[in-house]
């Protein structure tokens, strides 16, 4: 008898079952259904719930399996999306007051592709409203009220893919797909205790996605392990017409084996990785760099290129996202947003000068041009994925902190990976203070996700913490 | 709508649209200060600006949270400039590709 505990083992296990038939698709997608109802709500987790649809597609897995047809490893497996990502029928609502009743007419090629690899849809999930785009500055930022980490829901799950991170650590389902403009999976990820696959920009279709920056929204995996991501990023990976930035593929086929054929791996420790970052991170971080010495040589004080990468994602966000929004802020509309930032950060956003989008646009080349200078040298830099452990629920965010004009700050990577449109994985590497997860992120060359995910699984083949279970039930 | 558009940014003494249309009263524009005082004059303009176009949706201290932030992204644009000198050539990243990926038409 397989029971719900199935949902924390990893693709390639549950899908072991269902060919075995030790369980079915439809007695697999009642499990995550039936978490995804009870615990959901109180993780805020979940939008809603697809029930009809996933039993259909269940149904539709099990009858293909006993006819022999089978459509590859997420066959059967079943799956939440970002409540960002259209789906038929179904209300897609961006986290956002004023959009509870949006409906789309269409599935987004991501959700599309999915249902082509047999996966099962089991729930539109929880994020911050407009992906965070309007500068929220509080946990409680959603319709659905704050994003909570399984592992101490007095927590923020991170976001703004904060259901999709919470949902796959509290077992609701095996994966689920998110969205990162700047820190949307890694974050979560982090917060969270899973593994996040953030991809190269223009790796996945955004067809269907709601955009809040066109040059920076890239789609991705939440998951158990690195390698149930690069199952899923090769399922959603690839060339789409209705996008046009697409156009690469992912292939991947077996797991990740530990090491390199023929060479180590080699990986920059980025200079300052742990400067203003809270003890117990550091101190994981630090345990983190040891176990990765196994399997990779490590050079330390790697430096990242002194750019203004915080300020050009900034820009970059206010002007498109302004635009991406423009009627909900220009009618108002935005005044039903949840967090009091979000309600007025629309309006600054619609003065961004062209010059100033211009400019950043021109940095931006710059940037391109220096992390890939950079990152030829390496298989991947290594930093923490957060500097500070999940913040608590029920107060505004920490401003950050005032330092001296000369004391050192934590490298800017993840901005500089996403203005660099980067691939990057988040895995975790212990706990910290209040049995709150702490993460590691690599962030390597562009279309480097095989290396990244090679790396991250050979992290995850030497330590358990991608296995341990969070106290839900 | 697009006449008012213009006529407020007209009455707005920050970027005259025409030189010389304000009249007698109007003083020259300022040249640019990237000061915290030119700065923050910029900032209370673009408030202004705001007031002007969503006043209906936004009450004073929505306002004044409007301002601090617009003080912000002009600071944060400033530290950008300066962070990297840009000579003419360089491009945005962004390039227009004359070729919709989707096409409506037929080719003929």
């Amino acid at each position: 008898m397989i029971g719900e505990e199935v949902l924390f083992t990893g693709i390639r296990e549950i899908g072991a079952h269902l060919r075995a038939r030790r369980i079915s698709a439809v007695d697999l997608a009642e499990m995550s259904l039936r978490r995804l109802e009870t615990i959901g709500p109180r993780l805020g987790a979940v939008v809603t719930v697809t029930r009809e649809r996933a039993l259909a597609q269940a149904h539709r897995a099990n009858q293909e399996l006993l006819a022999g047809k089978d459509r590859g490893a997420l066959h059967g497996i079943p799956y939440g999306a970002k409540d960002l990502l259209a789906t038929k029928g179904i209300p897609t609502t961006w986290g956002a007051e004023p959009l509870r009743q949006q409906v789309f007419d269409l599935d987004a090629t991501v959700v599309r592709r999915l249902e082509e690899a047999g996966a099962v849809l089991v729930g539109k999930l929880a994020m911050v409203e407009l992906a965070g785009g309007l500068g929220y500055n509080n946990p409680d930022a959603s319709f659905t009220g704050p994003g909570r980490t399984p592992w101490n829901p007095d927590h923020w799950s991170g976001g703004s893919s904060s259901g999709p991170g919470a949902a796959v650590a509290a077992g609701l389902v095996p994966f689920a797909i998110g969205s990162e403009t700047s820190g949307s999976i890694l974050s979560p990820a982090a917060c969270c205790g899973v593994t996040g696959l953030r991809p190269t920009y223009g790796l996945v279709s955004r067809h269907g996605a709601m955009a809040l920056s066109w040059t920076l929204d890239k789609l991705g995996p939440l998951a158990r392990s690195a390698d149930d991501c690069a199952i899923v990023l090769a399922a959603i990976a690839g060339p789409d017409p209705e996008d046009p930035t697409t156009g690469a593929i992912f292939p991947y086929e077996k797991p990740a084996k530990r090491g390199r054929p023929g060479r180590r791996f080699r990986i920059g420790v980025l200079k300052h990785a742990t400067a203003d970052t809270e003890p117990d991170v550091e101190a994981r971080f630090r345990e983190a760099l040891l176990a990765l010495r196994d399997v990779a040589d490590l050079e330390e004080d790697v430096v990242l290129p002194d750019l203004p990468y915080r300020e050009a994602v900034g820009v970059v966000i206010d002007a498109e996202g302004g635009a991406a929004f423009r009627d909900l802020i220009e009618s108002g509309q935005v005044k039903k947003l949840a967090d009091p930032a979000d309600r007025v950060g629309g309006y600054a956003m619609l003065m961004t000068r062209a010059a100033d989008y211009v400019d950043a646009m021109r940095v931006r080349a710059v940037v391109r041009t220096e992390l890939d200078l950079l990152l030829s040298r390496y298989d991947a830099v290594v930093c923490p994925a957060r500097n500070r452990l999940a913040p608590p629920i029920g107060r505004d965010f920490d401003p950050p902190a005032a330092l001296a004009p000369d004391a050192p700050r934590p490298p800017a990577a993840t901005q500089a990976g996403n203005l660099a449109g980067l691939p990057a994985i988040a895995v975790p590497i212990g706990f910290g203070r209040d049995r709150l997860p702490a993460s590691l992120q690599l962030l390597g060359r562009a279309h480097s996700e095989e290396t990244l995910v090679a790396l991250a699984a050979a992290y995850q083949e030497m330590t358990d913490w991608h296995r341990h279970r969070p106290p839900v039930s | 709508m697009n006449r008012d558009r213009r006529a407020f940014l007209e009455s707005l003494a920050v970027v005259p649209l025409v030189p010389g249309a304000l009249g007698p009263q109007a003083a020259p524009a300022p040249a640019p200060d990237a000061t915290s005082a030119g700065q923050e004059a910029v900032a209370n303009a673009l408030a202004e600006a705001v007031r002007r176009q969503f006043g209906a949706h936004l009450d004073e201290s929505e306002i004044e949270a409007v301002k601090r932030q617009l003080l912000r992204n002009l600071e944060r644009a400033e530290r950008l400039r300066k962070a990297v000198r840009l000579q003419n050539a360089d491009e945005p990243v962004a390039r227009f590709e004359p070729v919709p990926p989707v096409s409506r038409g037929e080719r003929r």
